[in-house]
């Protein structure tokens, strides 16, 4: 099922209703991916069609089980799909290898996770470093890189503290810090906010959308949090594998 | 990403410390085993090394060197004739039972050498003169011998005592490396052995050799055998046949074999399985790291390198307590241990045996996680 917001669409570019042109970052094209074999195998996206554009900040909501985490996976390329086209960033991620896949992932993306993921034994700078010592980048320039990346988000005196002495909004924001760092042109939070308290929460996405958003680069949020609803350019619901709508959220509902 | 395999190693220290046990404790118990197992080896051939000579003439059918098949008299001159050849000279070996003045009897070996040259001497006397071997009824103890037979306060230089009923007298005592059965050795001149010992046809038990410079040791050995139809080894093969006559014979391969293979499999075992829980409860945290980039070949040395670098340290504190052991307990040669570089060589060759399949389970796991495990 295809469910797009009344935007026309080709090639890569999209033209909105008042004429401007929006590149396309992310495209999907009857998405099909299952799970399990023979009798239990449980269908969890049933050809889904989405685009998502550069410069905004997308939410993917929708009940429990409705597949907005593998959908989030697959645009991710953490997860190999049955069916389907997937465009991301300009490549065929459908016709990448593993490995070519892999690479892509870590100079183009950033990631965000519920639980933050941090390295418990690494201090705040150095888990920021991670995707830069992926790429190669030498111990003491990522580091570096770490710690000016804290300062962005509020975090220049914590740089050398371990994850276990910050609390959890100050590890959420070591983890944008993180996925920010490689300057990824796309961001992929998974329940961003689900570990932290409201007022926590509202402030990542604040920081979220204040750093993560840019005309080159766009963000992917899956969330249970109506609370955080107010920080997205447009939301897009799945239920039962399906994408039942896609909505644009109105600007004076935005914070 | 070395810089993180290792901080993630050392970051939880409990496992880290409980590879570490693991693995110390594994090396040290194959290296204290294999030291032991060893150095028992050495003892089980030191009558031959004692006596520090290059060829050994034995009867054909010989086994070991304890157990002496005597030879015909006449073979110290037909070897002594044999081209290459630069001189050989008789060996006396045999049981008997020394009778102290205590009335204390004790099984000894008894060891006849030429009385002209003294072939087969111990190299370092600790008392006396292993010259005055040459004088009437004088004998020479090895210093286990004095240990065995009731210390230094009742066997020394000077003491008498009796061997088939005659007498004799301590002139020396020599510094030797102690044999497996441990049975005090007594020297004396090749002429007064026979007189002590009971008459037989036969009493020579072996003629020790050696080439001439000139003449290939080999070939020599070779001309031997072919001139005298009887056994001939240099000192090592001799040493060796000793060696694989007791492996064959006892239960000593077999018994250190197990507890070394015991130390090698509880070694995998605690090695493997922490090493795999260390992965498992970080699995999240490596499915974060391929989320982020990170190739499964990049995981795979960083579990290789934090393997290998506890494997390293492990194999050095084991092999630091294994000494400190062999340091402790086998002062002065009384317990059996030897720890050589080529045990040292094969312990890290099962060491890293040990880490690469520690690893492996680690990295099949990883090669088989899903990245989007973080996003459950």
């Amino acid at each position: 099922m295809t469910a797009m917001d009344g935007s026309s669409q080709s090639q890569g570019r999209t033209t909105e209703g008042n004429g401007a042109e929006q590149a396309i970052a992310v495209q999907v094209r009857g998405l099909v991916k299952s799970f399990g074999s023979g009798e239990t195998t449980v269908t969890v996206l049933k050809g889904i069609d989405l685009d998502v554009y550069f410069g905004e900040l997308l939410l993917l909501v929708g009940e429990s089980g409705g597949g907005k985490t593998t959908l989030l996976s697959a645009i991710a390329g953490i997860l190999d799909i049955d069916a389907g086209e997937l465009d991301v960033l300009g490549a065929s991620l459908t016709n990448m290898s593993p490995g070519t896949r892999t690479r892509f992932r870590g100079q183009t993306m950033g990631f965000i996770y519920q639980q933050f993921n941090l390295l418990p034994a690494l201090t705040a700078a150095e888990n920021v470093a991670i995707p830069l010592l992926i790429q190669g980048t030498r111990k003491k320039e990522a580091i570096s890189r770490g710690r000016l990346m804290l300062e962005r988000v509020g975090l220049g005196d914590r740089t050398e503290f371990l994850p276990r002495n910050l609390s959890g909004g100050q590890q959420q924001r070591v983890a944008i810090a993180r996925a920010l760092v490689n300057e990824p042109q796309l961001l992929v939070c998974d329940e961003p906010t689900a570990a932290l308290d409201g007022p926590n929460g509202q402030k990542i996405m604040e920081l979220i959308r204040d750093v993560g958003r840019a005309p080159d680069r766009c963000v992917i949020v899956v969330t249970h949090d109506s609370r955080i609803f107010q920080f997205g350019d447009r939301m897009a619901e799945l239920t039962d594998g399906r994408i039942v709508g896609i909505h644009p959220i109105q600007r004076e509902a935005t914070a | 990403m070395n810089y993180v395999a290792l901080r993630m190693l050392f970051g939880d220290r409990a496992k880290y410390l409980m590879l570490l046990c693991g693995l110390t404790f594994a090396v040290m118990l194959i290296v204290q085993q294999g030291s032991i197992f060893w150095g028992l080896m050495i003892w089980s051939q030191s009558s031959i090394s004692n006596l520090n000579v290059p060829i050994w003439v034995t009867d054909p059918g010989i086994a070991q060197v304890d157990e002496v098949k005597p030879i015909a008299d006449t073979t110290v001159d037909r070897v002594r004739s044999i081209p290459g050849v630069e001189w050989a000279v008789p060996l006396y070996k045999g049981l008997l039972r020394a009778r102290l003045a205590n009335g204390e009897y004790h099984q000894i070996t008894l060891t006849g050498l030429d009385a002209a040259t003294l072939i087969g001497r111990p190299a370092e006397v600790l008392e006396g003169r292993f010259e005055d071997l040459r004088q009437p009824d004088a004998v020479a103890l090895d210093q286990w011998a004095v240990e065995r037979m009731g210390g230094p306060t009742v066997i020394t230089v000077g003491t008498v005592f009796e061997l088939n009923d005659k007498l004799a007298r301590v002139v020396a005592i020599a510094k030797t490396q102690k044999t497996f059965t441990n049975i005090p050795v007594v020297y004396t001149t090749y002429e007064r052995a026979l007189r002590y010992v009971p008459r037989e046809r036969r009493t020579l038990s072996y003629v020790l050799a050696k080439a001439k410079d000139s003449a290939p040791v080999d070939e020599v050995i070779q001309r031997i055998r072919d001139h005298t139809g009887l056994g001939a080894f240099t000192a090592d093969a001799f040493g060796w046949k000793t060696i694989g006559w007791v492996l064959k014979n006892t239960g000593i391969g077999i018994n250190f074999g197990t507890t070394i293979l015991l130390g090698f499999v509880v070694g995998m075992a605690i090695a493997g399985q922490t090493f795999y829980l260390f992965t498992v409860e970080n699995l999240r945290q490596f499915g974060a790291l391929k989320a982020m980039g990170a190739s499964t070949a990049t995981l795979a040395r960083m579990i290789l390198l934090q393997a290998f670098t506890v494997g390293v340290t492990g194999y050095g504190v084991g092999i630091g307590l294994a000494t400190v052991f062999g340091l402790l307990t086998a002062q002065e040669g009384q317990l059996p241990f030897l720890e050589t570089w080529p045990l040292l060589l094969l312990v890290f060759v099962a060491l890293l045996m040990i880490c690469t399949l520690s690893a492996l389970i680690s990295i099949i796991k990883l090669a088989r996680l899903e990245p989007a495990i973080v996003f459950r």
